[in-house]
Formats: structure tokens, C-alpha cells, sequence
């Protein structure tokens, strides 16, 4: 298990049949009483692999990869980022290593980047950035970027951005798409103007009951007349208070790669809602039609289905809100620790519109949870912080998992939730692998 | 090779991956990743792989097919897909034959990774 591919071939195998994948590799059998146990030779395989042995091995599942074999290490570079795990060049697609979302605060050169077309060329005058409201409104009306800024308040919050497609790689038959795993997502400081305060100048019409988005980024294919992606939101979204046009990310001038100079911030609901490179805001009569809003895309079945079932588009609806979630960014997974001294594990923890309510972790595989300490949000929108001391009762492998439970009382699955064409909405547990010694 | 009806016809592979470099380099430098020059080899060999080397690195890189694992079906619906949503040219019959079953064979959900 020390090159790549061997590590990959053995996911692939854990996919096809779990069961069947811990009989083959480490000979773990399945325990009646429990969700699995391993046994003799298996056990010392397993530990043999992961490095220590496995003290909660009693409640480990049968067909769980261990984290510490799970883990995939790539590297590329793209200019103003660090440490990315670069999915795509072309378009540019990249997420955040777990450990690398640990502060507050997302640096912009650890934001995840996700593109459907490419990157326009940086405006030579940002403040001459010229933005269109029109379609159901009663006076459609452009605006540069400077007046905006000088006409409405400005309003500046945290807010979390995910990725609709974010832990995507984990669904099983494979979903088509980047191969997102956790770290399509950032909690950042964005400063701009409420959309519902440019909205209320434009006027609505009583007919306006959805939003339609576009944007300057070039279609792959350079034909100019295609929108590479064109999504908007309900009314009622659009006029929520946290609903902005940014154009400031951190502090900071709004990067290129990030839509600078101007993008909406619809916070909660999937990225694609957060137009780049902002030139027109077009108010429609119906649910927005544009690429990305239609068929299976940002969509999910209205029922859940099985794996690999082909669902009718017209069983396909619109996501709005992101379901809760949340990441262990300290340790980096892989550490080793001491078996005697108490241990900090911390993270963020977010659920779209809604707060998060409560944090458990759990160091056996999930038999036994402990309640972390959570903070509040910043304000709405933003993730929230949890810490928890664990304690590993003797050298071994162990991981931790993390479940956050949002205000309405749904919680983190700690498996794969359900299946859906396009692999969206991955919300089961994050873990870590830690070896005390 | 539909594709490449877009350069004016059959052109060699050097005068092909010219024609891209300059392209990348004018229109993606700012911010382009370090590997831009499109490079055959990130493809496994095999029958197939010259058509989807012309068909899709005209609009993508090939990390977006490399990072993927699915089934027969799912790639040739990605073809219409393409098409439809994202504007490539129709393939010929052959082509897209040719194509589907390649990325099938090498990118498959049994293909390790």
C-alpha cells in the first residue's frame, strides 16, 4: 500500500463490494451482532497496513475503507493559490485540502475555485464594470460598479460559498463531473450591496418570481453566443437580506478567478446561485431557464431513488438550500499523537440557510459520539467553529468523525446519502485518520 | 475528426499542438496552471485515443476525462450532452463509436485509479 495506484485500486475494489473487499484484502468478516468486527488474520492485516492496531476495531464497519488508505495526495499550481487539489485546468477546477480550511477566515489562495467556462480577461476598469437589470421590472436600468457602490448601502458579511457538487467522488455508481471530495467550500468576508436594494429600484413587477444570472466568462467552446452557465434563485431568495452583488473578498479587491470585478452572493444555496463576472441580472416570469438550470443539472430527484435509476427530467428539482455539513480541519488526517495526552480536534460547521444547532465527534467508528463545543456564526450565512478534546484510550489507529446537526434537527449521515444522477448534495461525516503512539 | 474542421482540415499533430499553444498562451496566460500545452500521453494508448485527443481537447483538458470513472452508458450520453448543452460539432458515427468505446475501456468504474 506504499505507491498510489495501489491505493486507488483498492477504493475501486471497496466500491464494487465492501463485504466482499475485506474478505479479499484483509479477511475481516462481518460480525453478526455488529456492523463489523475483524478477526484474527484480518485484524493484524488491517493494522499492518494502517500502521498501529486498531483498538476500536470491535466497532469498525465492515467494508470501510480506513481513512488512512482513503487519502489521495495530487499537486498543481495555479497562479495565486497554494496547496490546491487542481481537478481541472481547463476549466480551472480545484478544491482545498481539509486542514488547509482551518482558520476563520478561508485565505483566498486556499478558496476553492470551480469554473464552467473560462476565466475573462481582468477588467483594464473595474469601477467601469457595467451591470443590467432588466426583464420584469418596471425601469430596467445599467449600472457601473462605481455607482453601485455610491448608490446602495454597502453591507459587508461572512458567508460560506459550497460547491452543489462537492463530495461528489464518494457516490457509488460514479457520478459524471469533477470528482469533488470535501474541500469545495470557503467561509470568507465579502462586501457589496443587497441585490433586494437593486432590485427595489428596478421596481418588480408582481410577475417577477425568479432571477436569471449572466455572466463575461467565455464559453469553452469560444462561441460567443453561448452562456456558459446562466443560474438564478426564487424571489425570495433573491430579496433575503444576505443576498448581495460583492465585489470585495477578505478585504481585498474581488480576484479575477473568484469573479472579480463583481459577483452575487447567494449564500447557503449551491455556488452556481454566486454568478461571476456579473454583467446582468434578467427577472423572470417562470423558474429560470438558462444552461446549469435545466435537466439533470443543480438538480436532484423529488424522491429518492435507487443507485443508477434514470430519472425524468421532469422528476428533477431545483436545489435550494444546502443540506449540513461540516469538515475536520485540525489535525491534518494521518498524525500522530500521543496515546496519553487529551487531544483538540476542531473544525467548521455550516448548513446552508440554517445554523447549525449541534457537534458530536467520534473516535470508534461511530459507536460512541461526544458533544463538541460549537460557536455561534459570525453572523447568518457563516460557518461556525467546534472544538472537541478527545481522548484515545491506548496507542492504535483510530478516526474521527465529525456530525453536525442543523436548527431543524437533521444531521450529517455518517454513509453515503442518497444517490442522484449528477452527484450532488454529499453531506455524510468527514473523517480523519489518527495513529497514537 | 470533425473537430478539427474547425483548422481547415487534417492538419499534422505538430502543426496542431502549435496552433493550441498559441491559442493557450494568448488567451489563458494570466491565469493559466503550469501544464497548458496539450500532451497526448496524458491519454492511455490505444485504438480511439487520436479521436478523442482531436474531439474534446478542443474545448477541455483531459483531467476532467482522467478524474472520471463511469459507465459505457454515461459516456456515450455525454456525447449528446456535448452537443446539446455544450456545443460540439455532431461526430461522425464512426468517431463517436470509436470514442465512447475508448473511454469506456480506460475510464470505466472498475479501472483503477
Amino acid at each position: 500500500m506504499t505507491t498510489k495506484k495501489s491505493e486507488r485500486g483498492l477504493c475501486e475494489l471497496y466500491q464494487d463490494d465492501p463485504a466482499h473487499a475485506d474478505w479479499v484484502v484483509f479477511g475481516r468478516v462481518g460480525h453478526r451482532d455488529r456492523r463489523g468486527f475483524l478477526k484474527g488474520a484480518g485484524l493484524a492485516t488491517m493494522g499492518t497496513i494502517v500502521g498501529a492496531s486498531i483498538p476500536f476495531s470491535r466497532t469498525m464497519p465492515t467494508g470501510l475503507i480506513p481513512e488512512a488508505l482513503a487519502q489521495d495526495k495530487k499537486g498543481f499550481v495555479i497562479e495565486g493559490k497554494e496547496g490546491m487539489t487542481v481537478h481541472n485546468d481547463r476549466p480551472i477546477n480545484a478544491e482545498t485540502p481539509a486542514h488547509l480550511l482551518d482558520p476563520d477566515l478561508t485565505p483566498i489562495k486556499h478558496f476553492f475555485v470551480r469554473n464552467n467556462g473560462l476565466v475573462p480577461d481582468k477588467a483594464a476598469k473595474p469601477d467601469a464594470w457595467e451591470i443590467a437589470i432588466d426583464g420584469e421590472v418596471n425601469t430596467p436600468f445599467k449600472i457601473t460598479l462605481a455607482d453601485l457602490k455610491k448608490q446602495f448601502t454597502n453591507i459587508t458579511i461572512q458567508s460560506q460559498l459550497e460547491c452543489a457538487g462537492n463530495g461528489r467522488a464518494g457516490f457509488n455508481p460514479p457520478a459524471r463531473g469533477n470528482q469533488w471530495t470535501v474541500g469545495a467550500v470557503g467561509n470568507a468576508r465579502w462586501t457589496g450591496v443587497r441585490l433586494a436594494d437593486v432590485l427595489k429600484k428596478a421596481g418588480l413587477k408582481s410577475s417577477a418570481v425568479y432571477t436569471g444570472n449572466e455572466g463575461a466568462d467565455p464559453h469553452l467552446s469560444r462561441d460567443p453566443k453561448r452562456l456558459s452557465i446562466s443560474r438564478g434563485v426564487p424571489i425570495k431568495k433573491a430579496l433575503d437580506p444576505d443576498t448581495l452583488i460583492v465585489w470585495e473578498m477578505n478585504g481585498e479587491p474581488l480576484p479575477l478567478i473568484h469573479g472579480g470585478p463583481v459577483r452575487v452572493l447567494a449564500p447557503g444555496w449551491p455556488g452556481s446561485c454566486s454568478q461571476k463576472w456579473l454583467t446582468r441580472i434578467r427577472l423572470r416570469d417562470k423558474e429560470h431557464d438558462g444552461p446549469g438550470m435545466t435537466g439533470v443539472s443543480y438538480r436532484v430527484p423529488a424522491f429518492p431513488v435507487a443507485p443508477s435509476t434514470k430519472v425524468a427530467n421532469s422528476d428533477m428539482k431545483v436545489i435550494e438550500s444546502m443540506p449540513v455539513k461540516s469538515v475536520i480541519t485540525f489535525p491534518r488526517s494521518g498524525t500522530k499523537v500521543s496515546a496519553t495526552a487529551p487531544l483538540t480536534v476542531r473544525g467548521h460547521a455550516w448548513a446552508g440557510d440554517r445554523a447549525v444547532r449541534e457537534m458530536h465527534v467520534s473516535v470508534d467508528f461511530g459507536a460512541t459520539w461526544q458533544k463538541a463545543d460549537l460557536k455561534p456564526a459570525a453572523n447568518n450565512h457563516a460557518w461556525q467553529r467546534w472544538s472537541a478534546e478527545i481522548r484515545l484510550p491506548q496507542k492504535g489507529y483510530y478516526e474521527v468523525w465529525a456530525r453536525a446537526t442543523d436548527a431543524q434537527g437533521m444531521s450529517q449521515p455518517v454513509v453515503i446519502p442518497g444517490w442522484n444522477p449528477r452527484g450532488y448534495l454529499n453531506n455524510s461525516c468527514h473523517r480523519i485518520s489518527v495513529t497514537a503512539a | 475528426m470533425s473537430r478539427i474542421s474547425f483548422f481547415g482540415g487534417r492538419l499534422l499533430p505538430a502543426a496542431f499542438f502549435l496552433a493550441f499553444a498559441l491559442i493557450v498562451t494568448s488567451a489563458e496566460a494570466p491565469h493559466a496552471v503550469a501544464q497548458a500545452v496539450p500532451d497526448i500521453n496524458e491519454l492511455p494508448p490505444g485504438p480511439g485515443r487520436e479521436e478523442v485527443f482531436y474531439a474534446c481537447y478542443a474545448c477541455h483538458s483531459f483531467r476532467i476525462i482522467t478524474q472520471q470513472r463511469l459507465p459505457e452508458s454515461t459516456w456515450d450520453e455525454l456525447m449528446d450532452w456535448m452537443v446539446e448543452k455544450q456545443g460540439m460539432p455532431p461526430l461522425s458515427p464512426e468517431d463517436r463509436k470509436a470514442i465512447v468505446a475508448y473511454l469506456a475501456k480506460h475510464f470505466s468504474p472498475t479501472t483503477p485509479r
